[in-house]
């Protein structure tokens, strides 16, 4: 390979990266949703039965940055209890704190990490 | 002459009261408490590093801190923190990793039943090797 076609290789690869960490990241995102709301109906089977359905995954892209915002919708949801996010996650003097999100946070970071490090390989 | 034996509630109890005055296990809130206090909980949890005869060799370990004041409680829940932030529990059977902040503290939600009080709350993680005579 000339000095030429390793920069042409190189370039090409690079303008490829954000159309394939975009598709990482969306498919994480879902995944780590779907792992906050299996945490969710664990714990709640009924003043908070809907609280599940109103976790969400949007992913977009902000310059250079993938973005995949994952969490409840304040606005209510298919379940109407999104806006229950705030005190079922994090508690309060009495409630508990269910921290479905940060159980699930961990094996999400490490998931992700290698889906994207397995692409990148894949790509070069 | 041996430690006696620690789990891990015990041992985030033990560090976090001697750094702060009003700390409590889950459950041990007087009925009226004076404000700020903190609740602190620690567990091991997820099971990993298995052998092939199915037997682990890891845990990881979460720990949940609640500070509740008038206003906003962040002097007690840093005091607390500054107490088991890169500190190692003290686990019978196992050798924990020091504690890493996980979830930054956060305001947590205001319901009816709370009026009047701010909550925090802020989570650490360690992870425990099993030691070879456990």
């Amino acid at each position: 390979m000339t000095p030429e076609q390793a920069v042409a290789y190189f370039e090409d690869i690079t303008s490829k990266t954000p159309e394939v960490m975009l598709e990482v990241v969306t498919a994480q995102g879902v995944k780590f949703r779907n792992d906050w709301r299996d945490n969710a109906r664990e714990n709640y089977d009924s003043h908070a039965r809907g609280y599940a359905r109103d976790i969400t995954a949007d992913t977009f892209t902000e310059g250079e940055t993938v973005v995949a915002q994952i969490g409840p919708e304040d606005g209510g949801g298919p379940g109407h209890q999104g806006f229950l996010g705030r005190i079922l996650e994090l508690g309060g003097e009495h409630s508990p704190a269910y921290l479905n999100a940060e159980r699930a946070l961990p094996v999400a970071v490490e998931r992700l990490e290698k889906a994207a490090t397995d692409r990148l390989e894949e790509m070069l | 002459m041996s430690s006696p034996p620690a789990t891990a509630q015990q041992s985030v109890l033990a560090l976090a009261a001697a750094a702060y005055p009003r700390v409590y296990g889950p459950n041990q809130v007087p009925t009226t408490p004076t404000y700020p206090y903190v609740v602190v909980s620690a567990a091991l949890a997820e099971a990993r590093s298995y052998t092939l005869d199915s037997r682990h060799g890891m845990r990881g370990g979460l720990i949940v801190l609640q500070a509740f004041g008038h206003t906003l409680p962040d002097t007690a829940m840093e005091t607390v923190i500054g107490a088991l932030l890169d500190r190692r529990l003290q686990i019978d059977g196992y050798a924990p990793t020091p504690s890493r902040l996980s979830l930054a503290p956060v305001v947590n939600g205001a319901q009816a039943e709370d009026a009047g009080i701010v909550g925090l709350t802020a989570t650490l993680r360690f992870t425990a090797t099993k030691t070879a005579h456990s």
